[in-house]
């Protein structure tokens, strides 16, 4: 897998195309599969864990899907690549940090992966770029009628399918909806829209999933519970609750907009100045400020600046991807640098704000 | 203090409020059980003391406490303190304290979800076939006898494909 020529696009999640792709970044669903037989990952030895792998890869390399499967061992990727993996979501954090035999079937399009003992022996992930949960449900319940008759998949009468950890037992399944939501965010509106979707057992998370910050105001939606309904109302769940979310946003963007739109237009603005003229920036701060660039684009509060360019951004400015684009390893504050005037390139060309 | 029947050292004073006025009856063991002023129960200590710590940590602790699982050799008490399960076998094995943890995390016990339409492992009977010729592999690649170990291991892939034979 050349990851260098990967690191040069967004990736399926960022491509920002798809239904109602201001706000809604991707749409994603993860299915948790175990094999009968075998124990949970963590309980495997290395022994058992390389059977595993070794079944697994089998399989998936043979399978007559419509997208062809490359398996990755996570044993032979340094730390750089995982990270580079994680990044552009394809991996989880805990299939990086985790130890014995383990990798990733990525599929050719780049928005299928099946990473293989993390928590469970197999996790099934599609993404989708916008609002399509649907479309990400027919692909991975096609591939995983095509796996069950490849493999014995640990399943209960009652409990369903069974996972390492009983949170996800049942379906398995987990969709969520990645949301940019900075207008919410700002106006501390976004507490409630999160009380409101613990009372219907929805949950919500940082970019990078389980513990991970809230960073550059997104935001995954979802579902807490993986039993006692059918992936079809679990879903139906979500696609009735995401379209209000996306209108509070619009409603907050518009007030915002009336009642302060000066401190606004001054606040894009400074995003996009400090962005392509500073010569040292963090992560953290490119990500706050993107996503102001981002808003800025979507509420045309800023003109000239490609979309495109913005989505790109987030992605290539993450430490692993910025190190692939310079083609050498760098320190903390080397990357600092590097990304300053990596962002500097990137918007200086373009750019302007109205008057 | 003497028994209040056939004065013989008295071990046992009971008290009673009749009236608003505390009474206090002084007797002997056999006395008491002799006029039956004991209920069996508290006449046995260890009985009580059993009792007193099921009361506080639950009988159903108790005995979930020492489950383990056969198969993988997990403990309740392992899954309780690490929060992963050890095999799928557990859903079994630890059913007992398994299911109202269940209920409780998922607001239900019953998967509506998708059943798989072939090869569905209901009974978890193959598993434990499976299961059972893997740990025999392994013992013939240990003992060096491989024709042994290449029979079992056609034998597991037989198991574990029974759609292509």
């Amino acid at each position: 897998m050349n990851f260098e020529a990967l690191s040069k696009s967004s990736g399926e999640w960022l491509k920002g195309s798809g239904i109602e792709s201001d706000i809604v970044i991707s749409s994603r669903i993860r299915l948790a599969r175990n094999l009968a037989g075998f124990p949970f990952p963590n309980r495997a030895s290395n022994f058992q864990k390389a059977e595993i792998e070794n079944l697994l890869k089998d399989r998936i390399q043979t399978l007559e899907f419509e997208q062809k499967f490359e398996y990755v061992s996570l044993t032979a990727l340094n730390t750089l690549d995982r990270q580079f993996l994680v990044e552009r979501q394809l991996i989880s954090r805990e299939l990086a940090a985790n130890d014995g035999p383990r990798g990733v079937a990525l599929g050719n399009l780049e928005s299928l992966s099946l990473m293989v003992n993390e928590e469970d022996h197999l996790r099934l992930q599609v993404m989708r770029s916008g609002f399509s949960l649907e479309s990400a449900w027919e692909t991975i319940n096609k591939l995983d009628d095509y796996l069950e008759k490849k493999v014995s998949y640990a399943f209960h009468e009652e409990f369903g399918y069974l996972t390492a950890c009983p949170t996800n037992v049942g379906t398995g399944m987990r969709a969520s909806v990645m949301l940019h939501l900075p207008a919410l965010d700002f106006t501390k509106q976004i507490d409630k829209v999160f009380r409101a979707l613990q009372r219907i057992n929805l949950t919500h998370r940082g970019l990078y999933g389980e513990g991970s910050r809230f960073s550059g105001h997104f935001f995954q939606i979802s579902n807490q519970v993986t039993l006692g309904k059918s992936e079809t109302a679990i879903l139906n769940e979500i696609y009735s609750v995401i379209p209000q979310i996306i209108d509070y946003e619009r409603q907050a963007r518009v007030a915002w907009k009336k009642d302060n739109g000066q401190i606004l237009q001054d606040r894009i603005s400074r995003a996009f100045g400090t962005l392509s003229s500073a010569t040292m920036m963090t992560s953290d701060e490119t990500m706050e400020l993107l996503s102001y660039v981002r808003l800025g684009i979507h509420m045309k509060m800023i003109e000239d600046v490609d979309i495109n360019t913005v989505n790109e951004l987030f992605i290539q400015t993450q430490p692993a991807h910025l190190q692939k684009l310079m083609g050498s390893t760098l320190d903390g504050e080397e990357r600092n640098t590097a990304r300053a005037k990596f962002l500097r390139s990137k918007l200086r060309s373009s750019g302007s704000t109205p008057n | 203090m003497i028994c209040k029947y056939c004065s013989k050292p008295a071990t046992i004073h009971l008290t009673d409020i009749v009236g608003g006025q505390k009474k206090i009856t002084n007797i002997c063991k056999e006395c008491a059980e002799a006029k039956q002023l004991l209920k069996q129960s508290d006449n046995d200590l260890p009985g009580i003391l059993q009792g007193l710590i099921s009361k506080h940590i639950g009988k159903e602790a108790d005995e979930l406490s020492k489950l383990v699982c056969p198969d993988c050799g997990t403990r309740y008490m392992d899954f309780r303190a690490q929060g992963r399960l050890g095999c799928p076998k557990d859903y079994n094995h630890f059913k007992l304290g398994l299911e109202p943890l269940i209920e409780k995390i998922q607001h239900s016990k019953k998967h509506l979800g998708k059943i798989p339409k072939r090869n569905p492992d209901l009974s978890g009977k193959r598993s434990d076939e499976i299961l059972k010729i893997r740990q025999e592999l392994k013992k013939a690649i240990e003992l060096e006898s491989y024709e042994e170990a290449a029979r079992l291991r056609d034998l597991l892939r037989e198991k574990e494909n029974p759609d292509e034979f």
